[in-house]
């Protein structure tokens, strides 16, 4: 190569891209919908679940399958409860880069750490649905209870990966 | 809206090209690229009703497109392991037939590669620094130390200088 990079880099000849101020504002608004209908849509699925559980409550055939059930509800509403409380919408990231990334890696990890607790709690309601359900479910459960500790596992997996992203932001 | 409206024609007019070698530093595909320029546009004119002045306009310019690029690319699974390859560099535009102009493709193509290897910090700093920003102003952008600043581009410079050779460097100075 040869010349410097700096004037390399600004040789590059770009093609004229521009948006006007109507069309970001558009943009903006769009991107406000959007945010709101995903909120919505959260909260949609969760009250059809919630729905659903009400609805099928007197067919259920005993008490340990109603309590596992509510259980596990209650662990999702628990996973999805900050998407359902403040939806998708994001800051406007004008903060400098560095304080930018600690705060998006720091939500993560919240969020990395919420799925891991509901994941877990996923396991009494579980537990409780099969007991009720009686014997003849081992396979079964042995199948659920390795998809979860995957699941689990992969999302410890990704935490260890944020915290180590996290200290090394600390450490510059 | 009037005073967002210029605040935002002020700086699409001015850091517009910028912006758009920017967009290219963090994404390779070309319509991936104008996606990532839309999303920096319109996050752009989202925030500058928040403009008070305290920093330059240039400053609050590149840190909204940089924070928005490295959201970008952590949603993009892609991002870590891509490598630019030359096809989506000729596939660009600006670039004509000629010697000079393949060897200037291809140099292009070099650099891409290495600031796609880079973590969003590091990719950052670098960017900057090649559209000629000083380290203090790197600094301000960033929220970096201007030494810890100072100290990445000496790294940048020095892996630069390994990578094509000890002109392109000296003949900066």
């Amino acid at each position: 190569m040869s010349g410097n990079e700096q004037q390399l880099w600004k040789s590059q000849k770009e093609e004229p891209m521009r948006i006007t101020a109507e069309e970001a504002c558009v943009l903006a608004r769009k991107y406000g919908r959007e945010s709101t209908a995903a909120q919505w849509g959260a909260w949609a699925v969760t009250l059809v679940l919630v729905g659903g559980f009400i609805y099928d409550l007197g067919a259920l055939p005993n008490s340990w399958i109603v309590a596992g059930l509510a259980w596990a509800l209650a662990a999702y509403i628990f996973m999805v409860w900050e998407l359902l409380r403040r939806g998708t919408a994001r800051m406007t990231p004008e903060e400098p880069c560095v304080v930018f990334l600690r705060r998006e890696l720091e939500g993560k990890r919240r969020a990395l750490r919420r799925i891991r607790w509901g994941l877990a709690l996923l396991a009494p309601g579980i537990a409780m649905v099969g007991w009720g359900r009686g014997p003849g479910l081992g396979v079964k459960f042995i199948a659920i209870a390795l998809a979860i500790g995957f699941c689990w596992f992969s999302f410890w997996h990704q935490g260890q990966k944020v915290d180590r992203e996290i200290e090394r932001l600390g450490a510059i | 809206m009037d005073s967002i409206s210029g605040l935002y024609e002020q700086a699409t007019k001015t850091y517009g090209a910028a912006l758009q070698r920017l967009a290219r530093g963090y994404e390779a595909d070309p319509d991936r690229q104008r996606d990532l320029l839309q999303e920096i546009y319109m996050q752009l004119w989202r925030s500058l009703g928040l403009f008070d002045g305290r920093c330059s306009l240039q400053t609050w310019v590149y840190r909204v497109a940089h924070n928005v690029a490295a959201t970008y690319i952590g949603r993009s699974r892609r991002a870590s392991a891509r490598l630019v390859d030359l096809e989506a560099i000729e596939a660009g535009p600006g670039f004509v037939d000629g010697e000079a102009q393949a060897n200037r493709q291809y140099s292009v193509a070099r650099l891409l590669e290495r600031i796609y290897r880079l973590k969003p910090l590091d990719r950052q700093v670098m960017l900057l620094y090649l559209e000629g920003e000083p380290a203090a102003s790197i600094a301000e952008i960033t929220g970096l130390l201007a030494s810890n600043v100072a100290t990445k581009i000496h790294r940048i410079k020095a892996q630069l200088n390994r990578e094509y050779g000890e002109g392109a460097v000296h003949e900066r100075k």
